[in-house]
């Protein structure tokens, strides 16, 4: 499945907020199918980074390449375009509290894809039978766990069928019983072969599924490499440090 | 400062000087209305067989209201010279009720044709107004406590002592110049002279000698002592007043006042006044009065809830315009935000009836609806800003890594949660809003507080009245929140 065909392509990402630097000489290739896990120290820019990807955050200078159009160039109108193709999921889940969780998954469809009613209201259905929360088509997000709201934010991006998937921390506001049944549907949709590019810190996922670990500190992708390699054997000293840190916390 | 400070402040600027722009350029219009007016203002009466009097009726026995079969109505010395001016003119009479501040801005901004009120036609008053012959010349009195009538037995033992008078009127500037060492305290209502009096807040209330006898008469526990002031006649007597230069006019009413003058009519206007107010204080039990509070009580929830729902619409827009990309639309809400929320509401009632009045005649009710309303628009668009900032940044981009764009996202997403957060603080907003609209009261609405006001001065009470108007707004305010909190109970459940 995967390919060396490059979907996103970052040269030179610079960040700045009025007076921190947070993103720094930034570069990278996601290829199609490739699964990257990012991880690093709190404050290392791995957030700043992933939002850049998809212009939440406006990059200071460098260019960012999707399937080769730089998003630099891109105007307000053709920003929604480029976000429907680039599913996101957060940290806190941010599901929508006033809508029930089909409504969740049927607003973007219908608003930016102008689907009918129908046909979304069956695709939202089959999304939720795949991450097995079918019974919970009609109740309100507050009514349910921590878990299932991710796996429901997880369906609600896969609605409006993104070529990549971003995924920012999303175990990190679960309970530890939880974390495995978002961590299951997110392993199932990489061995679909979606393009994911994942903030975390669970080592045994990023073992597992990843192609490519990058270790980001300070601003800076300070190395990449296959997960096994990066983290039985770092080279970086900022690497080392914080790998022995999480593998023994 | 700030940069975004600076734009607000730019912005405030721009508004104030637009402001004062159009305050000259309506001024130059009135001028050119008033001496346009010279030709053709009995002819404009004439035209439209009406003429409009403008009055304050809560200052027996010149104008006050009583109920007659149910139905109240304007009566009092005044209304019959009225109303035989009208006919001498041969137009039927249309009377207009405000507070007596009111009533000189009235006909300079062509609210009505003339105004009357026992109104003196001093130097002071004729730079603004022109006036007819004096139709009525009642003196000035004092009245004071029956039981202190030997300690201020006259004028002179007033000396430095407090003496109440209604603001702005002859007795105020009088008591002020001809009373050594006075303390003049001002009020806007004889009924709130009259208890300061009684309560011994102050020694003395000047007042004319009419309406002082008429409070004698009707409260057993005053009395009155005569003023000795020395006065040239034509301050003190009692004239109806119209827009400067119409003399066409003003020489015809002239007619009908000399006849009354001539043959004392207001002897005869006088006596009727009498029997009128003693059928009012014949009954003044609350009761006897509750069409007065039922009338108050339908206009205050009128305008409150008219007001609340455009408040609500404009305070959208509003807060909508302030989170626009556009500078410009952005710094023209801030503009209007900050000088709503900078003047007082009073200020904006007077400027909407009497400022916008110049360009369009809007009636009483409905300035006092659009003022409240504009009003109401600054601060609810405050509470949805505020409201839109509690929604969790995580919810806009959450939607906008769905693609939805902006207007969707804040439609969707953003406002509906925004609206639910802000409930409880829009429902506060309508119960303020029905505390402070009383203010369209000083233009003559009839709502709660000017129905008070009437009932106090027809019924010589002072204090039940207001006791009945404050349980009166405790219920309409109760009775909403209870509403409210249900509702609220209800969108909880909803989530
Ligand atoms: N809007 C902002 N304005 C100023 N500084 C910011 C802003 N957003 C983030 N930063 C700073 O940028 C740096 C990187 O933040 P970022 O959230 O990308 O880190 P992170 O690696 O995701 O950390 P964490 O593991 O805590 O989520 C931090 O020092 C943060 O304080
Ligand atoms: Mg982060």
């Amino acid at each position: 499945m995967q390919s060396s065909k490059p979907i996103i392509e970052v040269k030179n990402l610079e960040k700045k907020y009025d007076s921190a630097d947070v993103l720094k000489d930034i570069d990278g290739v996601v290829n199609q199918g490739q699964v990257i896990c990012v991880i690093g120290p709190s404050g290392a820019g791995k957030s700043t980074f992933l939002r850049c990807l998809n212009l939440l955050e406006k990059p200071t200078s460098g260019t960012v390449l999707f399937e080769g159009m730089d998003l630099g160039s891109l105007k307000i109108n053709e920003l929604t375009t480029l976000r429907e193709r680039m599913g996101m999921v957060f940290q806190s889940f941010n599901l929508f509290p006033n809508m029930t969780v089909i409504e969740n998954l049927k607003l973007a469809p219908v608003r930016v894809k102008h689907m009918s009613d129908e046909e979304a209201t069956k695709k939202a259905k089959e999304l939720l039978d795949r991450v097995g929360l079918s019974e919970k088509a009609d109740v309100y997000p507050s009514s349910l766990s921590g878990g299932q709201q991710q796996r429901v934010a997880i369906a609600r991006a896969l609605a409006m069928d993104p070529e990549v998937m971003l995924f920012d921390e999303p175990t990190s506001a679960l309970d530890p019983e939880m974390v495995g049944e978002v961590l299951a549907v997110m392993k199932e949709l990489a061995d679909e072969g979606m393009t994911m590019v994942v903030v975390t810190h669970e080592m045994g996922f990023a073992r597992e599924v990843a192609d490519e670990v990058w270790f980001m500190a300070d601003g800076y992708i300070l190395e990449k490499n296959e997960p096994n390699e990066l983290f039985n054997n770092p080279q970086n000293d900022r690497a080392k440090d914080f790998i022995g840190k999480i593998i023994n916390a | 400062m700030t940069i975004k400070g600076k734009h607000v402040l730019q912005a405030v600027l721009a508004l104030c000087l637009s402001l004062l722009f159009f305050v000259s350029f309506s001024n130059v219009t009135t001028n050119d209305q008033t001496a346009y007016a010279a030709d053709n203002s009995l002819q404009k009466v004439k035209e439209k067989g009406t003429l409009v009097v403008a009055t304050s009726p809560d200052y027996p026995p010149y104008e006050f209201q009583t109920t007659k079969n149910g139905n109240s109505k304007i009566v009092g010395m005044d209304m019959s010279v009225a109303k035989k001016v009208a006919k001498g003119l041969g137009v039927k009479l249309v009377v207009k009720s405000m507070s007596f501040d009111s009533l000189l801005v009235a006909i300079e901004t062509g609210k009505a044709d003339v105004a009357i009120g026992g109104i003196n036609p001093t130097a002071k008053r004729r730079q603004s107004v022109d006036f007819t012959h004096i139709y009525y010349s009642g003196g000035q009195s004092f009245l004071v406590n029956k039981a202190e009538k030997l300690k201020y037995s006259s004028r002179a033992k007033l000396k430095n002592q407090k003496v109440g008078a209604q603001t702005g009127t002859l007795q105020y500037d009088l008591a002020k110049q001809r009373i050594p060492g006075v303390t003049v305290k001002g009020m806007d209502k004889n009924t709130d002279l009259v208890l300061a009096l009684k309560t011994h807040k102050v020694a003395a209330v000047g007042m004319e000698t009419p309406t002082a006898k008429a409070y004698v008469e009707n409260d057993s526990s005053l009395a009155m002592i005569p003023s000795g002031y020395k006065l040239n006649k034509n301050d003190v007597g009692a004239a109806i007043a119209a827009p400067k230069g119409s003399t066409a006019l003003i020489n015809a009413m002239n007619k009908s006042v000399d006849q009354i003058k001539k043959q004392n009519l207001t002897d005869g206007y006088l006596k009727t006044a009498g029997t009128y107010m003693k059928t009012n204080t014949n009954n003044t039990s609350m009761f006897h009065y509750w069409k007065y509070f039922a009338k108050g009580v339908e206009y205050t929830m009128i305008i409150s809830a008219i007001s609340v729902v455009f408040g609500v619409l404009l305070g959208t827009l509003l807060a909508l315009m302030r989170f626009s990309h556009n500078k410009l639309v952005h710094a023209i809400a801030v503009a209007y935000i900050e000088f709503v929320r900078g003047t007082p509401l009073m200020v904006q009632v007077m400027f909407v009836y009497f400022g916008i009045g110049i360009i369009v005649n809007l009636p009483a009710l409905l300035s006092g609806i659009i003022a409240v309303s504009l009003n109401s628009g600054a601060y609810v668009a405050e509470i949805i800003r505020g409201g839109i900032d509690s929604v969790a940044k995580g919810q806009t981009e959450a939607s906008q890594s769905l693609g939805l764009n902006r207007t969707d996202t804040m439609r969707y997403v953003v406002m509906p949660q925004a609206l639910k957060n802000i409930w409880p603080a829009l429902g506060n907003e309508f119960i303020s809003l029905i505390k402070e609209s009383s203010i369209v009261s000083i233009i003559g609405v009839t709502d709660l507080i000017y129905q008070l006001n009437i009932v106090r001065a027809d019924t010589y009470r002072g204090v039940m009245p207001v006791f009945i108007a404050m349980i009166l707004y405790f219920i309409m305010t109760f009775i909403l929140t209870r509403i409210l909190n249900h509702y609220e109970g209800k969108m909880n459940h909803a989530k």
